[in-house]
This record gives structure tokens, C-alpha cells and sequence, in this order.
């Protein structure tokens, strides 16, 4: 956890946000909080108004009702450029007819920097993405995962208050993507700016946000520490959006079965129904009167796969009731 | 290149021969481009087209940039509406013109043989072009740019200028120069606008020719004519290739204009639709008013006059028709041969008949076939020759914007290469063909040039009646003319309605 900054206001807040779109809600009486130095994904499936939500904290969109504040101000109908914040857009949004140094070099010269500084200031973004010695190539000769570190050093150089990213590692190839989060992780730990992370990507949440705020159909439904969020969702989609196999309807609810409630080689031993191998082991399915119970065994673990059974129990402490609201 | 055969033989003998043979018997006396006249002449000529080019894009830019930007009441009709004028008759916009700011005009204000009417006129036609230019370019910037620049701290103005207008400028100044060059050969305009002390090079080499045969003089005006086009025209293709290519346009929802957004859109429309369509409301609203009120006497004296109006209206159709069919066969074949071939060398020759003036080749034809002086194929051929490029420039870009994968896709799933192109290529390509044919027979409605140096009595077309009646005195002539006009009008709507929803025009 970052030791939090001393400040009254924090350094975004929402207040009843709300967003429509042609009689369709966009976004609905959304309230958050953002202090700085802290990282928060708004974390939702596409289309559930997330990248909405950033945009008119950018001031991109304008809310049809609902405050923005941004360090104590009112911003809500400030424009973009007024609000001290940068954005990394989903598809980079660099400038074709600037080469990589100017682009950088943009947001220094629109706030009144000296050409100088702004280069000089460029160059150091430039390093702190690793991208060294690229600032006098085109964009287009860059590839994706170049043309991603420039956006992100574009943002950093202006020195923002806030930095907002906008799904900005959807459009890389998987390796591409491990290794960029990783480079995210060590940025957002250098930088002393609130960052918020929209992303539809639970791993990238849960990699690399302290708190997590969960987004469905233009509301969140839920906040929280990542931690406490993953592991205690708030109902049955929760539950099945942040990854949780195993969601068992029961009279009154839907029991959730998390992995660590699950003690492998004690108890009875049920049928294996499936098994699949998985990237982090082998991944099977029992035959468990609760229904169809997936676990993921480790290598050491795939050991205890010797019979036609496997012997496995529930922890009920562990588990939780949930409402059910999967279809809604 | 077996299909090129043709349309460049057609080239060869309408186009180069003549020209070469008009430039040969003048002999060219470069001399002239001493005396002061010509000198004035050619800086006037300059001048208008500069000016031209310059007030298209000091109007036309922005209003593009706002329409690009903001979401507006009716605006696909209004880029549709701004096609009008591309085919209309240059007889009719002067007509216009003239009932607007002409003596006894309906303004009451008299600008004939002035040179602002002539800028005007040019506008008239040159303003939707840089209009529908640059909105195309400007729709092309990705809309996340201009957001992204804001988000970095540049004003709405800021970003409009360093990011959305250095992307949309190779498409604008493209535009500019094209005025420049359309504007640089305008004949019909200055004939009739400017008198005498407003003629571009166009109009002197008309005289200098047609009515005073010194044909060494104006060889010498052909040729810097001819030099200072090709200039422009390479100009043009060299920007074509700068463009960044920032991408392709996306359907989005864009805001409203509000404050001086809102001022600025409205307002620039207004003027150009005020340049661009007054002269047209003007031209019909004079074909039915004299001097004593409202009136049917222009009309019922068109309806009884000589030639006939059947006559007349007869040949511009059966014109127009055959132009159409022989520029589409060699436009057609000149285009797949380019695209087959991948021949820069094709698509810059077919741009050739754009920058030579008609007057010129008219009178070539004159001389080199002095048999078919009275045959009606000499007055196609100069037809043909002005309508083809416009088939190539439109179906050539159509077919080169058919994807790769697409025609491999097609033979994947069992087209043979014939079907593939039946099914593929030509579907593809019809709609540009459609926009090219439109052009095509606003060509033949408006050309006025060659049209003036080739014709016969008993050729006499809507454009030809209309002349005529302008060069004769009195308010029936002058009423009789509007009503040529209106009917011309009409039938430039209905090449209007073939042009079909987006004709891209360039």
C-alpha cells in the first residue's frame, strides 16, 4: 500500500455521475473517490460505460448530471485542457505528422513550456518508457508495443495530477501484454499522480490496481481493495465476471465454491468428469452432488490423479451465498 | 498494354496532333510575352485563379472543418445540394450572375465587367469542391487525436490547428490547387462577365484564333497556358501522395455547435449557399419576369423561335448520349489498363485533356481535319476527349480501393477470374461509374469552349441558343436566354439524380 497523501479534497471525486445516449443510460449516478498516489481500475465488461466514465472525467463528455472535482475543483464543465490530467487512449491517439520526440513533447509545449524544456522533458519520458534514442523516428515505423510505450510516455511527460488509461494494453498480443503490465506496475509505483485504469481484463486489475471499482451497465456495483473485491464479490455476476468458476444455484442464492475452500486428496472421492490441461497446471472437473466442481491442480498436485476419482472437500466456511443476478 | 490501345490513339489524334499542328503552323512568336497586353492579360489570369484558390479555402476550409466537427440539421443534403454546381452549365452561373449584378439586376447592384463578378462565378463553381474536399479530409483525421491533444492541454482552437489541420492539409491545398487550375482555363465566365478588360488567356486565345487568326500569337499564349497547368497539375499529384493517410472515416455522434462554433457553422453556410444557389433562383425567377411584372413572354417566344427549341433541346440530348457512350468505353478501358498495368505513366496521361485548353484543340481539329470540318464526329471527339478523364478519375480510384483479399476471397470461395471480376470488381466499381457518367454529361451541358469554335447552325444546342440570344440586344432576348437557362438547369437536376448518393468529385 502507498502511504497516502495529506490533502482535505481527494484528488478525483465523482459525484452522481450520469451519462445517456439516445434514451439509453450510459452511465448512472456513479460516486468515487480517487486519492493520489493511489491506482484504481474500473474494471467492467465491454459496453457498461466504463470508457464513457473516463471520458468525462477528462472532460471529453460532458455529464448530464453529477459533479466532477478534480483536487477540490469543480471541473465538471471544464474543458479538457484545464483539468491538469493526461490520457492513454486505447488506440494510442499519436500524432501521424509528429515524429516520436514531438509527440511527447506536446503536452509540455500546450502548457507553455520553453521548446527546450519540452524536449528536454520528452527525452526524459522517453527514457522512463525505454525508448531511448527513438525520439526523431515516425510513428508508423514504430511497432504496436513502441507505439504504446510513446502514448504512455506522452502522457507521463506533462507531469499530470492524474493519469487516466483507457484499455491500454487491449490492442497488444498476449507477450507483448505480460510484459507491458509489468513496466505499468513499475510506473504507476514511480509516479506520484492518481492513476484510473479502465480495463476489461481481471488479471490487469487484479496485477495492478490497489482498489478495484466494478462496473455493470453504466453503474458500479461494486468498490473496493482488489483483494477484498475478488475475493468477496458482492453477487453471482460479480462473482462470474472476476473469474469464479464455481457458482452453484441453491434455494435461496448461489453458492460460490472459491478455490481455496477446496482441500485436495481428504474427503470422498468424486468422478472426473473432464480434464483439461491448462496454462498453470491441469484444470478438472468433478462429479460433485453440488454440481460440476472445477479445480485447477498444480503439477505436484496432477499426482493425486492416479484413480478414476479424485478426492476432494469443501470447506462450507469458505464459501459464500450470493444473490443472483446473472440475468438481469 | 492491348487495352490502352485505344483511348491512347483517341489521345494521340484528338488531343496531341492537333495541338502539336496549332502549335507548329503558329510557330509560336514568344515574342508577344514582351508587350504589355499579354503580360496583363496573363497576371490577370493569375491573379483571379490565385484569388480564386485563395477565398475557396479561406471559406470553404473552415466551414469543412466545422461540418467535419459538429453535428448539424440536414447536412447530408447540403454536402448533396453542393454537387449542384459541378454540373451545372458555366452559361447558366454567369447568367445567374449577371440577373443578380447585372445592369438592371435584381440586386439593383451593377458589378458587370467587374472582376469581382468573375471571382464570384469561379466560386460558384469552386467553393463545394474545396468544401467537399476537405470535409472528406478532415473526417478522415481519427476523432481521438483531436481529443488526445486536448487532454494534453491545447485549447479547442490549438488543436484544431496543430493536429486536425496539418493532417487535413495535403487534402485542403489539393483542393486549392485544383480551383487554381480549373479557374486558370475558365473561358466561359470571363467571356462572359468580364468584356474585354477582364479576358483570362482562355478567352484571348479564343479571339486571337477564332476571330483574328493570328495563330502564332496565340501559340505562345497555348504554351505558357500549358506550362503554368502541367505545373499545377503535378502540384496536385504530389500532394495527393503526401497525404498522410491518417484513416479512413468513422461513423460517430458529434455534439452540437455551440457559441461562435454555432455562429462560425451557421454563418459560413449561409454564405455559401447564398454564392453557390442565388444565381440559380436568380436565372429561373428572371425567366418569368420583365420588365412590366411577371410574364410568360420569354417562354411562349422560346417556344415559337428559330431554331427550334425541339431542335435544340434534340441535339443536347443526343450529345450528351453519345458523349457518354464513347467516353465510358474509352474511360473504362484507359482505367483497368492503368490499374492492370499499376502505369503511373496511364494515370498521368489522362489527366493530359484537363490541362490543355479547348479552345486550342478545337481550332487544332479546324486544321489538322479540315475534311470533317462539317461532320458531327469532330464536335463528339472534342466532347469525348473532355468527359474521359472524368470517367478515370472516377473509377480508377474504385478500383484500386477494392482490398487484395477481397478478389482472393472471392476466388476462394469459387469464383472463377472472369466471375470474380463480374461480381467483384464491376459491383464495386459501378457506383464511381455512376459519378463519372453524371460528370460526364454535365461536360457536354456546360462545354462552351470548343462547343464555340466547332459548331454549326443546325448543331445548335441549349448552350449554343443561349449565346446567341445573349449577343443580341433587348429584354426578350435577355428573357428568352433565362429560360434556355432554366431548361438547362433542369436537365443538369436530372444528371444530378443520376449522380446518384456520394459522387466523389475531384
Amino acid at each position: 500500500m502507498q502511504p497516502e497523501m495529506k490533502s482535505d479534497a481527494p484528488l478525483l471525486e465523482l459525484q452522481s455521475v450520469s451519462k445517456t445516449y439516445a434514451a439509453t443510460p450510459a452511465v448512472q449516478d456513479v460516486s468515487l473517490p480517487l486519492r493520489s498516489g493511489e491506482i484504481l481500475a474500473l474494471l467492467g465488461p465491454s459496453g457498461c460505460g466504463k470508457s464513457t466514465l473516463l471520458r468525462m472525467i477528462a472532460g471529453l463528455e460532458r455529464p448530464d448530471s453529477g459533479r466532477v472535482y478534480i483536487a477540490g475543483q469543480d471541473v465538471t464543465l471544464s474543458p479538457p485542457e484545464r483539468r491538469n490530467l493526461s490520457m492513454v487512449f486505447q488506440d494510442y491517439a499519436l500524432f501521424p505528422h509528429l515524429n516520436v520526440g514531438d509527440n511527447v513533447a506536446y503536452g509540455p509545449r500546450m502548457r507553455g513550456v520553453s521548446r527546450q524544456t519540452a524536449q528536454a522533458n520528452a527525452l526524459a519520458a522517453l527514457a522512463r518508457v525505454g525508448l531511448e534514442g527513438l525520439e526523431a523516428r515516425r510513428i508508423h515505423e514504430l511497432s504496436g508495443g513502441q507505439q504504446q510505450r510513446v502514448a504512455l510516455a506522452r502522457a507521463l511527460a506533462p507531469g499530470p495530477a492524474l493519469l487516466l488509461l483507457d484499455e491500454p494494453l487491449s490492442n497488444l498480443d498476449e507477450q507483448l501484454r505480460t510484459s507491458l503490465r509489468q513496466d505499468l506496475g513499475r510506473l504507476f509505483a514511480e509516479t506520484q499522480a492518481g492513476v484510473l485504469l479502465v480495463t476489461h481484463d481481471q488479471r490487469e486489475a487484479l496485477s495492478l490496481a490497489g482498489r478495484v471499482a466494478l462496473m455493470r451497465a453504466g453503474k458500479v456495483v461494486q468498490t473496493g481493495e482488489t483483494g477484498a473485491v475478488f475475493s468477496r464479490p458482492v453477487s453471482a455476476w460479480a462473482a462470474a465476471f472476476l473469474g469464479e468458476r464455481n457458482l452453484f444455484v441453491q434455494p435461496g442464492g448461489v453458492l460460490m465454491v472459491p478455490e481455496r475452500a477446496i482441500a485436495l486428496g481428504k474427503g470422498e472421492a468424486w468422478t472426473v468428469l473432464e480434464r483439461v490441461p491448462s496454462e498453470d497446471g491441469v484444470r478438472v472437473r468433478l462429479a460433485h452432488p453440488l454440481g460440476p466442481l472445477s479445480v485447477t491442480l498444480s503439477p505436484r498436485e496432477a499426482t493425486l490423479l492416479t484413480g478414476p476419482g479424485l478426492q476432494a472437500e469443501i470447506d462450507m466456511a469458505e464459501c459464500l451465498t450470493l444473490p443472483d443476478d446473472r440475468d438481469v | 498494354m492491348l487495352l490502352a490501345a485505344l483511348p491512347l490513339a483517341f489521345l494521340a489524334a484528338f488531343l496531341l496532333l492537333p495541338l502539336l499542328r496549332v502549335l507548329g503552323i503558329g510557330g509560336a512568336s514568344l515574342g508577344i510575352l514582351g508587350q504589355p497586353y499579354f503580360q496583363g492579360r496573363l497576371l490577370w489570369t493569375f491573379t483571379q485563379a490565385a484569388l480564386t484558390a485563395g477565398l475557396s479555402l479561406a471559406l470553404g476550409g473552415p466551414l469543412a472543418y466545422l461540418l467535419a466537427r459538429y453535428r448539424l440539421p440536414g447536412k447530408d443534403t447540403l454536402l448533396r445540394l453542393l454537387l449542384l454546381p459541378f454540373v451545372t452549365p458555366t452559361l447558366v452561373a454567369a447568367l445567374g450572375l449577371l440577373s443578380l449584378f447585372g445592369p438592371r439586376g435584381l440586386t439593383g447592384l451593377d458589378l458587370s465587367e467587374t472582376p469581382t463578378l468573375i471571382v464570384m462565378g469561379n466560386l460558384f463553381f469552386n467553393l463545394p469542391l474545396v468544401v467537399r474536399l476537405g470535409y472528406a479530409g478532415f473526417l478522415r483525421v481519427p476523432p481521438g487525436l483531436a481529443s488526445a491533444a486536448r487532454t494534453l492541454g491545447a485549447s479547442g482552437w490549438r488543436a484544431a490547428f496543430s493536429v486536425s489541420l496539418p493532417l487535413a492539409w495535403p487534402g485542403l491545398a489539393a483542393g486549392a490547387v485544383l480551383v487554381f487550375l480549373y479557374s486558370f482555363l475558365s473561358f466561359g465566365l470571363p467571356l462572359l462577365l468580364g468584356g474585354e478588360k477582364y479576358a483570362t488567356l482562355e478567352v484571348e486565345i479564343y479571339t486571337l484564333t477564332a476571330y483574328e487568326l493570328r495563330l502564332s500569337e496565340a501559340s505562345a499564349l497555348i504554351l505558357v497556358q500549358l506550362s503554368v497547368t502541367l505545373l499545377a497539375t503535378l502540384l496536385y499529384l504530389r500532394l495527393g501522395r503526401n497525404d498522410l493517410g491518417a484513416g479512413i472515416a468513422v461513423a460517430r455522434t458529434l455534439p452540437r455547435p455551440r457559441g461562435w462554433a454555432a455562429l462560425a457553422t451557421y454563418g459560413l453556410t449561409g454564405t455559401v449557399l447564398v454564392i453557390c444557389f442565388a444565381p440559380l433562383l436568380a436565372v429561373a425567377a428572371r425567366s418569368f419576369s420583365g420588365r412590366a411584372g411577371p410574364t410568360l413572354a420569354f417562354w411562349q417566344g422560346l417556344r415559337d423561335g428559330d431554331p427550334s427549341l425541339g431542335l435544340m433541346l434534340g441535339n443536347t440530348l443526343r450529345f450528351a448520349v453519345l458523349t457518354l457512350l464513347c467516353a465510358t468505353l474509352l474511360g473504362g478501358l484507359h482505367a483497368l489498363a492503368a490499374y492492370l498495368s499499376r502505369s503511373r505513366l496511364l494515370d498521368l496521361l489522362s489527366l493530359l485533356p484537363l490541362m490543355v485548353s479547348p479552345v486550342s484543340l478545337a481550332v487544332g481539329y479546324l486544321l489538322l481535319y479540315p475534311g470533317l470540318r462539317a461532320e458531327l464526329p469532330l464536335l463528339i471527339a472534342a466532347y469525348t476527349l473532355l468527359a474521359t478523364p472524368l470517367i478515370v478519375r472516377s473509377v480508377l480510384p474504385a478500383l484500386r480501393a477494392v482490398p487484395g483479399n477481397v478478389q482472393q476471397a472471392a476466388r476462394t470461395l469459387g469464383a472463377s477470374q472472369s466471375g470474380m471480376w463480374r461480381t467483384v470488381m464491376l459491383a464495386s466499381v459501378l457506383p464511381a461509374l455512376r459519378g463519372g457518367a453524371a460528370l460526364s454529361l454535365a461536360t457536354v451541358l456546360g462545354e462552351f469552349a470548343a462547343t464555340l469554335v466547332l459548331t454549326r447552325p443546325e448543331w445548335a444546342t441549349l448552350s449554343t441558343g443561349m449565346y446567341e440570344r445573349l449577343g443580341r440586344p433587348g429584354e426578350q432576348n435577355l428573357g428568352e436566354a433565362c429560360a434556355l437557362a432554366t431548361l438547362l438547369m433542369l436537365l443538369a437536376l436530372g444528371v444530378f439524380s443520376v449522380l446518384g448518393g456520394k459522387g466523389e468529385v475531384t
